[in-house]
């Protein structure tokens, strides 16, 4: 008797880790993108690589899309299953910690580990995993690897792709590889970020980094935008480089002090800045009056200052909870991701509170000032579709100002659904070509998480196929 | 063989789209010490060395754009008003970024985040057909589109031609010193070193130089003058250079290479450093091992190699250089699809071995 697809994936997984009943599938209709959302034909938990491969492969025999998903906290719609019913292969239960060597400061742990609890593991021996996307609590190795996801500390530390030394992954022929970055061409610089195009990652190998000796945090307020702006540009232009550097909003703050994220930011700023200097004791003592001078002369309301690790915890507890603060604002957030040269940040803000204005949206602003990484918080409510649309037209707009500005639409977040068609802002239609023709070197079938990264309309090949099917991305 | 010495992308183009069938060798300065330039079997060269400008140079966002040809010594001379540098290296100044991006020798800065690989964060490519692209961009941090750069870096032009190149730039520190211990004992000198891995906060570089039985420790600080100096202090080292010519007196055997006749031999590699010094023993190697295990060595040792250990055949007297083949299976079948892609004639010797691969078929073949 043949087996359906359904009962293939028992045969593979057994009962208890394949599901189709409609509330699972319903939990796994989305990520952290709210505009999109569809469900999952099946979801399967696999535990082990070649129970990953036996997935793919049968995806492969049976022309099934392959959605890999991390913890869902994907904020693009990478992780937003496809318009076509696809096998959901969720890595929660590949989380453990395969081996790791305090001396090479390695770790090879597998794809569904969870960010923090990596940190937590090798803390016993000073070191930690740098990357810090604020869903570390949440998001996986894994997740973070597809979208090369970036946190306030990658200013000084660099992105997860700084951060990863190799990957096993199966790709989209069904085959396992492992790419190593001192081995051969550089695939693992190529699969980080590619969100899930090129196939399903099951282990990582990962740098861990020494825990910083002293740490100092810097809390200032502003009276405009342009000051906290201007004290950037002028730290990083001074060649200090701290471990981060953040900036709130008037509107951000109001929205935090009123929430259970309270952390006694004056009420009165136009803008925060968060100023974190970390590393050797001589070399944090030595930048510290340095930051403290600039501070002075661009006139901040106040200036706090601690090296005391509850007191900092205290002073990035608004900056932490920012996101869950918008909620008090509308019902639903979208949250941009675009960078533009530190130098234009003030400027292009401005535009940016003009385009909410243009569109009636509500536009807040918390962001990863030193590298020029905005994060316009867009706040709608996505049960009124004159409002959604708005924000979604808002958004298009600001990120092709960012690019005209010198900049890119997405810095951390990745592509997904949600900035495909943004993607013309950038490339035209040769890079985009030798983007599908690189992706099909890894997924030569389009059976990797398709309908995302490309854009739908105006010509391209891909698009075309997408629009009318959303199958897969051949 | 005909050299091509285009001035503009539009003509490395019409070059490209009018000759793919033939054998194009890619030289930017032709310095690269891995000899990823030899003429071999190729029928012309696209020699980049007329595309020298600095095309943009931001201070204020620690970047710029550069064109292939452009000389590291004349990107640093143009950086130093700014107080600004290329944090990978140290690299001849006479070599070409182009050069120096392709090939990705290993060296003394070249870790962590001053890795090449983390200092390119734009690129206008040509590929083997004439097809003309750009990934990345122009900012320090952006994850839009697929990373087109980091398959260029190292692969020594083996998928497609680098014309411009959007740099990361770091401010010079205050102070930098480049410290040298006495001359140690093997076994000592490994002890020493490793333990200065794991005490040392955040050294700029760390060398093992190995000169046959004996060897010495080069360590290249930078930061306040305050932590210098208690790092000088913590090592016990003497201050062999200070300021610029610290920050480029990390020479690997790049520079030795360069500057003899007759290149030796060359091993370059990467071998975790909790097992460096098992597997070294006592051979009397000479060359270095730089901070996180990638080394440079004129002779390899005879024991077996450790678990995780990579060589890489890039440089032996008398052979043609085949490429960097990737050891596993299915990362060098990708890697094949990826120059059956892009390549088409260019630098046909590069991963070459990928041709002979496709023709035997076998998986197991793949291992060279």
């Amino acid at each position: 008797m043949s087996l359906n697809f359904e009962q293939k994936v028992i045969k593979i997984l057994g009962q208890d880790r394949a599901f189709w009943d409609p509330a699972t599938k319903l939990c796994y209709s989305l990520d952290g993108y709210p505009v999109q959302k569809h469900t999952p034909r099946a979801v399967a938990m696999p535990e082990t690589n070649k129970e990953v491969q036996a997935l793919v492969r049968l995806c492969l025999e049976e022309g099934v899309p392959i959605l890999p998903r991390g913890a869902g906290t994907c904020l693009s719609g990478g992780a937003t299953p496809p318009k076509t019913p696809c096998l959901l292969i969720e890595m929660a239960r590949m989380q453990k910690i395969l081996s790791w060597s305090p001396e090479d400061r390695t770790a090879i742990v597998q794809s569904g580990m969870v960010n923090l609890d990596l940190s937590v593991i090798v803390g016993k021996k000073g070191l930690y995993y740098a990357p810090d996307p604020s869903s570390q609590k949440a998001s996986t190795i894994g997740g973070n690897l597809a979208e090369n996801a970036g946190g306030p500390h990658c200013f000084k530390y660099g992105m997860t792709a700084d951060h990863i030394l190799g990957v096993r992954f199966v790709d989209g022929r069904g085959e396992m590889v492992v790419a190593d970055l001192e081995d051969g061409p550089d695939l693992v610089g190529l699969f980080t970020g590619s969100e899930g195009t090129f196939g399903v990652a099951t282990e990582v190998k990962v740098r861990l980094s020494k825990s910083p000796e002293m740490v100092r945090t810097f809390l200032a307020s502003f009276s405009s935008m342009e000051a906290a702006c201007g004290t950037v540009s002028r730290i990083v232009r001074e060649g200090i480089v701290p471990a981060a550097l953040e900036i709130l909003d008037h509107l951000t703050i109001e929205a935090v002090e009123a929430s259970v994220f309270a952390a006694g930011y004056p009420k009165d700023a136009e803008a925060v800045l968060l100023i974190e200097l970390d590393g050797p004791r001589d070399e944090v003592e030595a930048d510290s009056p340095k930051v403290v001078k600039i501070l002075k002369e661009e006139h901040p309301l106040a200036v706090e200052s601690t090296t005391d690790a509850e007191q900092r915890q205290s002073l990035w507890k608004g900056r932490k909870g920012a996101f869950g603060a918008m909620g008090r604002l509308k019902p639903n957030i979208f949250v941009l991701d675009g960078v533009v040269p530190t130098s234009k940040l003030a400027s292009v803000l401005s535009k940016v509170a003009e385009i909410g204005k243009k569109y009636n949206i509500v536009l807040s602003n918390v962001f990863h000032a030193g590298d020029g990484n905005l994060h316009p918080n867009l706040s709608f409510d996505g049960r009124d579709p004159s409002e959604t649309r708005r924000a979604m037209e808002a958004g298009l707009e600001i990120l092709e100002l960012c690019v005209m500005s010198g900049g890119s639409i997405s810095g951390e977040h990745g592509i997904g659904y949600e900035k495909r068609e943004a993607m013309r802002y950038m490339f035209d239609e040769a890079d985009l070509s030798a983007f599908r023709e690189l992706r099909r070197c890894f997924d030569p079938r389009g059976v990797c998480n398709p309908g995302k990264f490309f854009p739908t309309g105006g010509g391209c090949k891909e698009g075309r196929s997408a629009k009318s099917s959303e199958g897969l991305d051949v | 063989m005909f050299e091509h010495r285009p001035q503009t992308d539009k003509e490395v183009v019409e070059l490209l789209s009018g000759i793919h069938e033939q054998g194009i060798l890619l030289r930017c300065g032709g310095h690269a010490s891995s000899r990823g330039v030899s003429p071999g079997k190729t029928q012309a060269i696209l020699n980049l060395s007329d595309m020298n400008k600095i095309t943009r140079l931001d201070p204020n966002d620690l970047t710029c754009g550069v064109q292939a040809g452009v000389l590291l010594e004349d990107l640093e001379e143009a950086l130093a008003p700014h107080g600004l540098a290329f944090e990978s290296g140290p690299f001849l100044g006479h070599r070409s970024i182009g050069g120096i991006l392709g090939e990705a020798p290993p060296a003394s800065r070249s870790f962590d985040r001053g890795r090449l690989r983390s200092q390119l964060i734009g690129i206008l490519g040509v590929d083997g057909r004439g097809r003309r692209f750009h990934a990345g961009g122009q900012v320090v941090k952006n994850v839009a589109g697929y990373d087109l750069c980091k398959l260029f870096v190292g692969s020594g032009g083996a998928y497609f031609v680098g014309l411009e190149f959007q740099l990361r730039l770091v401010a010079l520190p205050a102070r930098i010193g480049l410290l040298q211990s006495e001359p140690l004992g093997l076994d000592d000198g490994i002890i020493q070193w490793r333990e200065l891995r794991n005490t040392l906060p955040t050294p700029r570089a760390l060398d093992l130089v190995l000169e046959g039985s004996h060897c010495h420790i080069e360590v290249l600080l930078g930061g306040s003058a305050a932590y210098v100096e208690s790092q000088i202090r913590h090592t016990g080292f003497k201050v062999k250079l200070e300021g610029m010519d610290a920050w480029k007196g990390v020479r690997g055997r790049e520079a030795i290479a360069n500057k003899e006749s007759s290149p030796p031999n060359l091993f370059r590699g990467h071998c975790p450093p909790s097992q460096l010094s098992d597997w070294i023993g006592q051979t009397p190697i000479h060359g270095r091992i730089h901070y996180q295990g990638a080394f440079e060595w004129d002779r390899l040792p005879g024991g077996e190699r450790p678990m995780g250990a990579i060589v890489h055949p890039t440089q032996r007297e008398g052979e043609q250089v085949q490429g960097n083949p990737p050891s596993d299976p299915g990362a060098c079948r990708i890697a094949m699809e990826l120059k059956r892609t892009f390549a088409g004639g260019l630098m046909p010797q590069r991963l070459s071995f990928l041709t002979r691969i496709s023709r035997k078929g076998a998986p197991q073949e793949i291992h060279p």
